[in-house]
């Protein structure tokens, strides 16, 4: 500051709160990164809400109207064919039809995982995200008539099957998923994304074994590549909050299954 | 900068004390580089409070009870409903007169067309054989299990963003005598001479207090006198009936000018000071709701332990008109469902018939007729239009339909005969309808409901004829232009923000810093506004919001007893008096 000199009285006014605002410009950006690390440090407000995502409709081919029921199916190796009997598993007929703890304990549970942007999943590079346990009781059932093993006599009881259905119209659990509404929980990880990768497991309450299944009937001796043989994909619609099940090779997307004519159908896993 | 320090106690009235920093800098003229670190107090709760009353977005849920007795029982020549009827004998008699079944009026339709699986007798163990056949209905029209909570109902959320004076109404008494008015006329009132005073009996609640005043129109009264020649004091209110006080007033007869007629009905509004008639005279107006959802943007589904108090009817029919033996037909269903938007709704860029952002949205429940077994769209009503025994004169013809819904049209063709129908469809984003008739008083910057919004619905005699066209016991004035049927209330009011019971003001120049509701008294020379409340308090009166606030979004649980209503056969609807001759304990 320069004072010119004058022949008349000159004064300066400092008031005490006077600023030079030598540091113009500062304060508002350390305000804005105030408020960013507040933001990222503390309570951040994410969305943690979970929704549920309704199976999308499909065409049906017995009636003229879509449909929404999705079908699960799993089958048990014996020998070196399968079958869908759980009596292969231990669970006798008795036991099925009396729903002893044997059979009402068991269950399968269907496994959803995320990978890294999408990537085929490994042991290595899934994320396990939720799960869900389809009881044997929630399968569906026949009427044997039948024997059972060392008796003449008829069963004439309903007999579970690895088979399952979910409906909105009954309202049954197999019919949703629950997930986030919107990926803002995962914004700093690489999980975002709209996939999951499904497999299934058989949780034997009989003998304590666990079952690993696969998407496609292996022949006796053929390995097994896990990227393409454990997993369904299924993704997620966040715009009607609907989903859908398709194949899925390790590779490439085939196509959608979990319809009434072809339901997302898991095959014992050879040893 | 000049700047004032508001105590937070100060913001509004019972607002709560909390600290305030204030950072003097000694050093700030000298300093030219900021040394060390920021310090930046935290206080969870503070930052709660700043989070939740900073977020706009809204998540609204709730339960819908359906109350209804379906009531009406008929006949009709349509046979895929006839085959449906819940009748009234078993189908022994051959007489195929009954109600409608109950899933016409279902917010979630049972008998949606969809695959079932039938189990099989089978002693084959290694497979699973699977029996798939179709149940439901689909002769009529085929509804699909997705499309069952949208095809009778839909839900909307929807604000008012209008107010429409001009809105044509019509008041009639017993005998047909109708009286025409629009809604800035105010409210009806039937006078009866009383001696000294006139008293004048409103069908809904007046909202005068006793030493206020009435502006009259209504026989030699008319729009010709200024309004100061038309201007009564209220000299009491109430007539010694139960809560008679909301809907009897009395004014004098000798303030009233000699050669002055009144008619049977005249209509009035409330003035709060006759020395400023203009200033704090009431403004009568017909709400106008703008919908902000699509038809699939909710959900809708039974609630899992909860079932109304009242009885489901149904049984099985010996025969039905179709000849089917041991049919299962349903009269009612008592149904709690559970609502609930799927998306959170945000509370920006709206401005409501005030003039700033609104304090509170509507869910908005529309029959939608997609059976088209209904006359439609629906019309619209107010409480005064429904009577004890007759059918007001403001529902003949078509110019109280709602008409901005819209409709769709089809045939069907039962053995030569084709039969019309009209259903509606899905409301576009921003479609008008008309809500609750309102009363305004600028003076207390406060809305008074005077009467919700009602949407009337009756079946076309050809569909289905219950007598809708014409007299029955205990009720009349009905006619082919104007068929009785059943009504119910569209828009439930839900609460975002609360302002303030109490009206701020203030003389400031600076209107910058005004509230968004403040508006300016000429009269007074005063701004004068409501304060917002925070989210989060609740002042000793009751009065504020406290929603879960989670996620950033406000949780708003919003139930609504939905009430479906026999026109002919509700008889608690004369001007809401009861007379209580006596209390049973």
């Amino acid at each position: 500051m320069e004072i010119l000199r004058k022949n008349i009285d000159q004064n300066i006014v400092l008031s005490s709160d006077l600023s030079f605002k030598t540091d113009l410009g500062w304060t508002e950006g350390a305000e804005q990164m105030d408020k960013e690390i507040l933001y990222s440090i503390i309570n951040p407000t994410e969305n943690y809400e979970t929704v549920r995502y309704i199976h999308y409709p499909y065409s049906s081919s017995t009636i003229n109207a879509p449909q929404t029921d999705i079908w699960y199916s799993f089958n048990f190796l014996t020998g070196v064919s399968y079958t869908q009997n759980y009596e292969v598993v231990g669970i006798t007929l008795t036991e099925n039809a009396k729903m002893l703890r044997q059979s009402t304990e068991s269950f399968f549970r269907l496994e959803f995982y995320k990978t890294a942007n999408d990537e085929a999943p490994l042991q290595t590079n899934r994320r396990l995200v939720f799960t869900k346990n389809l009881t044997l009781p929630l399968g569906e059932k026949i009427f044997y008539t039948g024997t059972t093993v060392g008796s003449t006599i008829p069963l004439n009881d309903y007999i579970y099957f690895p088979v399952f259905t979910g409906s909105n119209y009954r309202n049954t659990e197999n019919m949703y998923l629950f997930w986030f509404a919107d990926d803002s929980p995962f914004e700093e990880t690489n999980l975002t994304g709209n996939t999951f990768y499904m497999t299934a497991k058989f949780y034997n309450a009989k003998d304590g074994t666990v079952t690993d299944f696969v998407n496609t009937q292996l022949s006796v001796g053929q390995p097994v590549i896990e990227q393409n043989h454990l997993y369904y994909k299924v993704i997620i619609d966040r715009s009607d909050f609907s989903y859908q099940v398709f194949r899925y090779n390790g590779v490439t997307v085939g196509n959608r299954i979990g319809e009434t004519n072809d339901p997302i159908t898991f095959y014992e896993r050879r040893q | 900068m000049k700047r004032n320090i508001l105590l937070p106690s100060k913001k509004f009235f019972g607002s709560i004390e909390e600290d305030l920093t204030i950072r003097v800098g000694l050093d700030e003229s000298r300093n030219i580089l900021r040394e060390g670190d920021r310090t930046i107090l935290l206080d969870t709760a503070l930052l709660f409070d700043k989070e939740r009353n900073e977020s706009n977005n809204y998540k609204i849920h709730g339960k819908l009870k359906m109350v209804f007795r379906n009531m009406y029982s008929g006949n009709t020549n349509y046979t895929p409903l006839k085959e449906l009827l819940y009748l009234v004998g078993d189908g022994s008699t051959n007489d195929f007169t009954g109600f409608l079944p109950y899933d016409e009026l279902a917010f979630l339709r049972k008998d949606v067309l969809r695959e079932t699986n039938q189990i099989v007798s089978t002693d084959i163990l290694n497979f699973y054989l699977r029996n798939i056949v179709v149940s439901g209905q689909s002769q009529h029209m085929s509804i699909t299990s997705i499309e069952a909570p949208y095809h009778n109902w839909n839900i909307y959320l929807s604000y008012v963003f209008s107010g429409d004076t001009q809105y044509p109404m019509k008041y009639t008494l017993s005998g047909g005598t109708v009286f025409d008015f629009i809604a800035s006329d105010g409210i009806p009132f039937r006078v009866e001479d009383n001696g000294t005073t006139y008293r004048l009996t409103s069908p809904v609640e007046h909202g005068i207090s006793d030493g206020e005043f009435i502006i009259i129109s209504g026989g030699t009264l008319d729009n010709s006198l200024p309004l100061s020649g038309r201007t009564f004091l209220v000299t009491s209110v109430g007539n010694s009936v139960y809560n008679s006080s909301k809907y009897v007033l009395d004014i004098s007869k000798s303030e009233i000018p000699s050669g002055t007629t009144l008619t049977t009905v005249v209509f009035g509004k409330r003035c709060i000071d006759r020395r400023n008639i203009t200033g704090t005279t009431s403004t009568y107006y017909v709400h106008k709701h703008k919908t902000l959802t699509l038809e699939k943007d909710y959900i809708l589904d039974k609630v899992g332990f909860e079932s109304p108090i009242w009885e489901d009817e149904k049984k099985i029919l010996f025969e039905n008109s179709a000849g089917v033996n041991d049919v299962i037909v349903e009269r009612n269903r008592m149904e709690s469902l559970i609502y609930d938007f799927k998306n959170p709704f945000v509370l920006t860029g709206l401005t409501n018939n005030l003039g700033y952002t609104p304090t509170e949205v509507y869910v908005t429940v529309v029959f939608i007729n997609g059976n088209g077994y209904f006359k439609y769209p629906p019309k619209v009503g107010w409480k005064f239009n429904f009577h004890d025994s007759w059918i007001d004169e403001h529902f003949n013809g078509t110019s109280s339909i709602e008409d901005t819904i819209p409709t769709t049209a089809f045939t069907r063709t039962i053995s030569a005969t084709t039969f019309n129908f009209t259903g509606g469809t899905e409301l576009p984003m921003g479609t008008v309808l008309n809500g609750a008739f309102i009363e305004y008083n600028e003076s207390e910057l406060k809305e008074r409901v005077v009467s919700e919004a009602f949407h009337r619905i009756s079946n076309p005699a050809n569909i289905f004829d219950y007598g809708q066209t014409g007299n029955t016991i205990g009720f009349s004035g009905a006619s082919p232009t104007n068929l009785f049927g059943l009504y119910y209330q569209p828009h439930y009011r839900v609460k975002l923000r609360e302002l303030s019971p109490y009206v701020e003001t203030s003389t400031t120049k600076e209107v910058y810093n005004l509230p968004q509701n403040a508006k300016y008294s000429e009269d007074e020379k005063l701004w004068k506004w409501r304060d917002l409340y925070d989210h989060g308090f609740i002042d000793p009166d009751g009065f504020g919001t406290n929603y879960p606030f989670i996620n950033n979004i406000h949780y708003v649980k919003n139930d609504i007893n939905f009430y479906l209503r026999n026109e002919n056969l509700y008889t608690n609807k004369k001007d809401l008096i009861e007379k209580v001759t006596r209390f049973k304990c």
